[in-house]
């Protein structure tokens, strides 16, 4: 049985500000061992980049951490001290890259300057910036960047580049486990085939353990995740294998999320495809039952009034009433 | 020259952008770009950003002015028509829903403002009664499958992107133009309504005739959409053809370099 | 705009700063009707305060009071003038500039900025000189003609930022003309921001008629707050310690233009999509 790097029971997140309650992540529960690439798919708005806020065990402004269990590798992260949670999860554990995470640096600094103040902060390790450079030489090597990137400023770098810059510096001290939210989602499309490559190269080099990947690009995330976890409205409607999930979807919403994307195949324009319409609910007033019933196909009467229990079958987890 | 079908044609058209008053510096936005749209067909323009396809679709729609070439339409100088009435011929669905509404007024204006360049531009000065436009926009509203109370005397920030987006569509059915120019009309929308709109778009070519000029970095919904495409990088088309020509078969090495860049969701790739 | 001018009506500083300002244009618009004549000669010189006479007597043994009273309507008056000319100007001049521009806005934005360097008081002062006899508009006109330019550059770079948006060029899709796209188009949407410009030019336009007023060169006919305080500078009331003269319109004029500035930054952190606090 492989380590249980994280897991979350009926966790719970939501937003509040003047504009009311959203309750963007409403009972999500979440399995992730070593080995694990698991790709949290779902629209904007169904909750997966808030989940991985929640992960982080610092929210952000307005997010606030509302109930629920989750673990990092055996620790409640936010029944810790803050200094703890810093060194130790957030420093060793967990990397989070953010959505546009290659807008995110100090576009006055050059990226060897930036490890430099990150090795001090996150190692303990006092050096000049070219030691800097030095020291993730190899890594970055191993990654297929030339160690000379670090000696530029952001701007001189294309967004492609910087998105893999900063997930490489990221990985440097081997996280057990990488989320990241969207990280193709702001690229050009050759761009986005060099960030999946370097994903995988990431995975299949043990520089990291496990990774959670959320994005709406369930074409890019099945290159490269061996799970699937499909969000809709704050919740997970079906989890299972990359495969089993692509292949043969079960829960209506996976169905209607698969068509809709328009991959690049011969089907998709010999078959008249139909869209569901609707929106998904808003969330501050989550509808009763099934969040996907106003827009479901089959609908049923316990589907309007009743939550649906989440159940196992044949290795594939799912939360939909014509299952159980 | 022009053939009896083609509606709209393109001749190297050109556009360049200089800077500075001194030392002048030259961006090019589009460079010869020459292709030919028929009619009731669906051209898409597909490019990464800064490709020049949105240069292009502005230069047809009259919005910023070519440094050279020319635009014909129906076989006429697109310049040769008063700017109103080309663009009662040439209507356009942009990009960002939330930038494309003002948000002063509530989205009913935008249906108004149909009416107002169909009164500008009716052979017999036309006026529409206020009953009548309201009809008007119930029943488009209706075929296009929106409910007109949920949407009608709403602000921008109620409506979500999609519904914006077909309201737009509601529009254009109401001017009935000859050419719609799509630019990236589903880019902010999310994956469910984006097929909707597709949908909505190919509903214009069938039932109205309508041709469309599809702008789009997404080579899956060109595929879905398009019966011809052109492939354009840096300002320039690169190839050009029908589409499962185009897609399956490229010629240009950028174009199959391209293909292979995208993932595809019943295949994985050899890493 | 619906909803946020709800927020703005709500926020507790802004409601005090509109108190304040509607009380003292209040004062000043109904007070004169009430005191008619601030120069009779009602008592001894320098008589301080007492129940006859709120804020006591100046030098020549008129009542303080009276003067102060027509000092903030005349002040006022010229403030408002200037400012709404310089706005009126600004709309004009700034909205073709920005939105039309071409050979003629570059031209307009290249007299605004050669306007903006001029130094304004000392060719004010020149200009007043010139003048022997100075009426209320005339002031204002001169200190609109030095002011215009701010306000211009200001709403220019709106106008030409809100013009890249899309709703524009869907107007123009519908066949609007140009000045109709401007004034139902870009205008609703600075709404906020003319207003703010306004409040500026008249903050700026009082202060700069209270100083050229109090160097003696403002207008001739009426009496100002600005006046007062050179009357009460010409004849060193201030050395006597005659403070019930020179501390009022003074103060009247630092708590008017004070709130004014107040309110605007109020209205900008409320109206501003980017300034908002959640």
């Amino acid at each position: 049985m492989s380590k249980v790097v994280l897991q979350t029971q009926d966790l719970k997140g939501y937003y509040r500000g003047t504009f009311g309650i959203i309750h963007a992540v409403d009972g999500v529960s979440l399995t992730v061992y070593n080995d694990d690439i698991l790709g949290l798919a779902g629209e904007s708005g169904c909750g997966k980049s808030t989940f991985l806020k929640l992960i982080t065990g610092t929210p952000g402004p307005l997010l606030h951490y509302e109930g629920g269990k989750i673990e990092v590798e055996g620790r409640d992260i936010y029944n810790i001290p803050t200094e703890e949670l810093r060194k130790e999860i957030k420093c060793n554990l967990l990397s989070y890259i953010p959505q546009s995470a290659l807008n995110a640096l100090n576009p006055t600094v050059r990226l060897k300057e930036f490890v430099r103040d990150m090795l001090r902060e996150r190692a303990g390790r006092k050096c000049s910036a070219d030691e800097a450079r030095e020291i993730l030489a190899d890594h970055f090597k191993m990654l297929n960047l030339d160690k000379h990137v670090l000696d530029l400023y952001p701007h001189e770098l294309s967004g492609g580049m910087r998105q893999r810059a900063v997930i490489a510096i990221s990985t440097y001290s081997n996280p057990s486990l990488l989320l990241t939210d969207e990280p193709t989602s702001s690229l050009d499309v050759s761009s986005q085939k060099q960030m999946v490559e370097m994903l995988i190269h990431l995975s299949r080099t043990r520089t990291i353990k496990s990774m959670i990947i959320s994005s709406h690009d369930v074409s890019m995330l099945r290159q490269i995740c061996n799970r699937f976890a499909i969000m809709y409205a704050g919740k997970i409607v079906e989890e299972g294998g990359t495969e089993d999930v692509v292949n043969s979807p079960l829960h209506p919403y996976t169905k209607l999320l698969l068509t809709s994307l328009l991959p690049l195949e011969k089907w998709i324009k010999h078959e008249k495809l139909k869209s569901a319409g609707g929106i998904p609910p808003d969330l501050r007033n989550p509808p009763p039952g099934c969040r996907f019933h106003l827009r479901c196909s089959q609908c049923t009467d316990i589907c309007m009034s009743e939550m649906p229990p989440t159940v196992e079958k044949n290795g594939r987890i799912i939360s939909c009433w014509l299952y159980s | 020259m022009a053939s009896k079908d083609e509606i709209l044609k393109v001749e190297n058209l050109t556009k360049y952008y200089t800077s500075g008053y001194i030392f002048t510096k030259k961006v090019m936005g589009a460079e010869n770009v020459s292709f030919s749209l028929n009619k009731g067909e669906v051209l898409s323009l597909v490019g990464e950003s800064g490709s020049g396809k949105s240069t292009v679709a502005n230069m047809i729609l009259r919005l910023i002015k070519p440094t050279s070439g020319k635009i014909y339409l129906g076989g006429e100088d697109a310049l040769s028509f008063d700017r109103t009435h080309y663009w009662r011929k040439t209507q356009a669905v942009f990009q960002d829903p939330y930038s494309t509404f003002n948000y002063f007024y509530t989205v009913d204006k935008v249906l108004m403002d149909a009416f107002y360049l169909l009164e500008k531009t009716s052979s017999g000065s036309k006026k529409y009664s206020k009953t009548e436009k309201e009809t008007i926009v119930r029943s488009t509203l209706e075929t296009i499958g929106m409910d007109p109370d949920e949407v009608l005397g709403r602000y921008p920030h109620q409506l979500s992107g999609g519904q914006m987006q077909r309201l737009l569509i509601a529009r254009t059915l109401i001017i009935e133009p000859e050419i719609l120019v799509a630019d990236e009309p589903t880019s902010m929308t999310d994956a469910s309504t984006r097929l909707a709109i597709l949908n909505e778009l190919l509903r214009l070519k069938e039932e109205k005739g309508m041709s469309i000029l599809f702008i789009t970095h997404d080579v899956g919904q060109a595929y879905y959409i398009s019966d011809r495409t052109a492939v354009m990088q840096k300002g320039k088309i690169l190839e050009m053809g029908p589409t499962e020509k185009v897609f399956f078969q490229p010629e240009h090495q950028y174009t199959k370099d391209l293909i292979k860049s995208v993932p595809k969701l019943h295949e994985k790739w050899e890493i | 705009m619906p909803g946020r001018a709800e927020l703005l009506v709500r926020n507790r500083s802004f409601q005090i700063c509109l108190f304040i300002i509607a009380l003292i244009t209040m004062i000043g618009v109904i007070g004169p009707f009430v005191i008619l004549n601030p120069n009779e000669y009602v008592g001894l010189k320098y008589e301080p305060p007492s129940l006859n006479h709120i804020l006591g007597t100046d030098v020549y043994g008129r009542d303080v009071f009276s003067g102060l009273i027509h000092g903030i309507r005349n002040s006022l008056y010229i403030g408002l003038t200037a400012g709404l000319l310089a706005v009126t100007i600004a709309i004009l001049l700034g909205g073709w500039s920005g939105f039309v521009g071409g050979i003629p806005g570059e031209i307009i934005n290249t007299v605004a900025n050669i306007f903006v360097v001029l130094p304004t008081v000392p060719l004010l002062l020149v200009l007043s000189v010139a003048f022997r006899q100075r009426s209320q508009f005339l002031v204002a006109g001169l200190i609109a003609l030095l002011g215009w330019a701010g306000a211009t550059r200001s709403i220019r770079s709106q106008v030409l930022s809100l013009k890249e948006r899309d709703y524009v060029n869907l107007a123009r899709l519908s066949g609007k003309s140009r000045l109709l796209i401007l004034f139902t188009e870009i205008f609703p949407n600075m709404l906020s921001y003319i207003f703010i410009s306004f409040c500026a030019a008249l903050g700026g336009a009082i202060l700069a008629e209270a100083g050229i007023s109090l160097l003696g060169l403002g207008p001739t006919t009426v009496i100002t707050l600005g006046m007062i305080l050179h009357y009460a500078v010409a004849t060193q009331s201030y050395a006597i310690g005659v403070w019930w003269w020179f501390i009022p319109p003074g103060l009247v004029l630092v708590i008017y233009t004070g709130t004014l500035a107040v309110m605007t930054s109020t209205i900008d952190s409320v109206l501003n999509p980017k300034m908002r606090r959640i």
